[in-house]
């Protein structure tokens, strides 16, 4: 088994896409950083000072005795809806700092899934198309070993590829960004985010694998897995209103629990990893059901 | 024959939809033999060798590989057995070495000194550190070649192995596969449509037609026993000729008969004595040719019988 996952990475590691997909990724994580430490040169407190001025304004007609309650009612709306702006607005305009860089490192994690997505498309399907199968194939190897070891492989690509996000985000927020005063760095809560985050890429890397394995296409799985995770929350967020809702394979991020920014209230942690282990499940049920039993016609 | 087979097929069949592409096929290949696999296009030849090595489920009926079945152990029974399926698409974007170290790891006990042994035999060693995307038709044929010799197998399964080789190449193959069938005592079993390829490189020949195994023979008898006779008066000869026994079979201008070397100077003896004139006495060879369209009622591609 283990020679098996050996060859998968070497037959990863031998294409040029690889290289590029990691080059491409250091070069964004340092890049994005990078873009962030510019955008502190703006100074917003002009802008910050005008909007003050505007909510003077709304003060000032709000004193007026001669409104109607229906008029008072739009300029309150108003005026609060301004007040959280200035909020946001100071807020982002405070420097970042080294500790709030690495915390939010999961951010990235967006990328991973992206690179993690294209490489579990083509091990299957790249040896369709390239006729490779019938070598591998004819081999006295049960084939759920070749099929594990190649979902293996993906795993370790991905976990490479979000060590590599880490370490470069991590190097790159002690190159640009100053500690804060009295500032400790969360180290273990920056991990068990990634981790959270992590858990997230194997979900959709072992659906573009299924796609991969079951159509035997690089292109469509590719394409299906990134259009459901760009859309996926949307998606939700329409048929919230349905009880089903809540069995939605992208309503259940585990990040979303740790940063309190829930897709859906009633979803809760337990909840949501019984719901993602039933999906890898059948998903992979499905890839190893298909590989197996296909004759091999190429 | 006494010795125990390496490859069996027991009742193979194969249905598509409802279409039987291989029906009830039993076929046994013995160690140390070449065997020549031929059919019309469409036949089920490649279909026969995809369930031989595993990459097609038989619908009925079994393979063995030296008495082991590859339903029930696949592992086992496959390890003996090397393959070439169609051209050997190998992974382009490796170097040649690189390939055969990936598909030598897949098998038990293939060390380094045995890849560089393959590679020697089957002379690439010039440009086996080159990428697989650089390399001609005929090096690709190589190169698969070796990856099925790698973990030396009993039993060897090619199909269409010289597609793209040199003449030279064609030579050295064939006499490797000679060397390594009578020396190893290696089964190999050919697919071809070179007729001629398979005449010049088999022991014995399996024709099939329609998903059906239509006959097995030994190449060698089809060699010695003809004698084509060009004779006058023609009817005379003939009548003399079948009164001694022979099958007589009208062929151009003569007639080809079934006889021994030994019976021919006693048959010109007899016909000059009968003052018939003789203008040639041949050895005729039927070639493979004749033989398989004979069989197969020409080249026509096996029709579809969908019932």
């Amino acid at each position: 088994m283990l020679k098996l996952i050996q060859n998968e990475w070497i037959k990863l590691w031998n294409k040029k896409g690889t290289w590029i997909m990691i080059i491409i990724l250091a070069l964004a994580i340092v890049g994005l950083t990078g873009l962030s430490k510019l955008a502190e040169r703006f100074d917003d407190s002009a802008y910050i000072e005008e909007l003050q001025s505007d909510v003077a304004e709304f003060d000032e007609k709000l004193a007026s005795p001669d409104l109607t309650d229906e008029e008072r009612e739009d300029l309150e709306f108003d005026k609060e809806n301004l007040e959280e702006t200035i909020g946001f607005t100071i807020e982002m305009n405070e420097p970042q700092t080294r500790e709030v860089m690495i915390l939010d490192t999961y951010g990235l994690m967006s990328l991973v899934t992206l690179l993690t997505i294209i490489a579990s498309a083509g091990i299957v399907a790249t040896e369709f198309s390239q006729g490779t199968i019938k070598m591998l194939l004819s081999r006295p190897v049960n084939r759920w070993k070749i099929l594990m070891s190649k979902y293996a492989t993906v795993l370790l690509f991905g976990l490479l590829l979000a060590i590599v996000t880490y370490v470069f985000n991590v190097l790159s927020a002690f190159i640009f960004f100053p500690s804060a005063e009295d500032g400790v760095i969360l180290w273990g809560k920056s991990i068990y985010l990634m981790f959270l985050g992590f858990i997230n890429v194997v979900m959709i890397s072992t659906f573009a694998f299924m796609v991969g394995t079951v159509f035997r296409s690089a292109s469509l799985a590719i394409g299906l897995s990134l259009f459901l995770y760009f859309t996926g929350p949307l998606i939700t967020m329409f048929l919230e209103k349905f009880e089903a809702a809540k069995y939605i394979f992208f309503a259940h991020d585990l990040t979303q629990y740790e940063t309190g920014f829930k897709i859906l209230e009633t979803n809760t942690m337990p909840f949501s990893i019984v719901v993602l282990i039933i999906y890898a499940i059948v998903f992979l049920v499905i890839s190893f059901m298909t590989f197996i039993k296909r004759d091999i016609t190429a | 024959m006494v010795t125990k087979p390496v490859v069996e097929l027991k009742n193979l069949s194969k249905t598509i939809g409802k279409k039987k592409i291989i029906d009830n096929l039993n076929l046994a290949l013995y160690p140390g033999q070449i065997t020549g696999f031929l059919g019309p296009n469409g036949a089920g030849k490649t279909t026969t060798i995809r369930m031989m090595v595993g990459l097609m489920k038989p619908s009925s009926g079994d393979v063995l590989i030296e008495g082991k079945s590859l339903s029930e152990d696949f592992e086992e029974g496959l390890s003996k057995v090397g393959v070439i399926v169609e051209n050997p698409e190998m992974y382009k974007f490796m170097s040649g070495y690189k390939n055969l170290e990936h598909f030598a790891r897949m098998h038990k006990g293939v060390t380094k000194e045995r890849i560089d042994e393959v590679i020697a035999q089957v002379g690439m060693q010039n440009r086996i550190r080159e990428k697989v995307s650089t390399y001609s038709l005929g090096m690709r044929q190589r190169l698969g070649l070796a990856q099925a010799l790698l973990h030396r197998p009993k039993f060897l399964i090619l199909d269409e192995p010289t597609n793209g080789l040199d003449p030279a190449g064609i030579r050295e193959f064939r006499m490797y596969l000679r060397k390594i069938a009578e020396e190893d005592g290696v089964s190999v079993f050919v697919s071809s449509h070179m007729l001629s390829e398979i005449e010049l490189m088999c022991d014995r020949i399996a024709i099939i037609q329609n998903g059906k195994l239509i006959d097995v023979e030994e190449t060698e008898d089809t060699k010695k026993s003809h004698y084509y006779i060009e004779a006058m008066p023609l009817v005379a000869a003939k009548n003399l000729l079948v009164a001694q026994g022979f099958t007589v079979e009208s062929f151009n201008a003569g007639f080809i008969i079934n006889a021994e070397k030994e019976q021919i100077p006693e048959l010109i003896k007899k016909l000059s004595v009968e003052e018939i004139a003789l203008f040639a006495v041949n050895p005729h060879r039927k070639t493979l040719e004749d033989q398989f369209l004979e069989m197969t009622g020409g080249g026509q591609i096996a029709e579809a019988y969908t019932k």
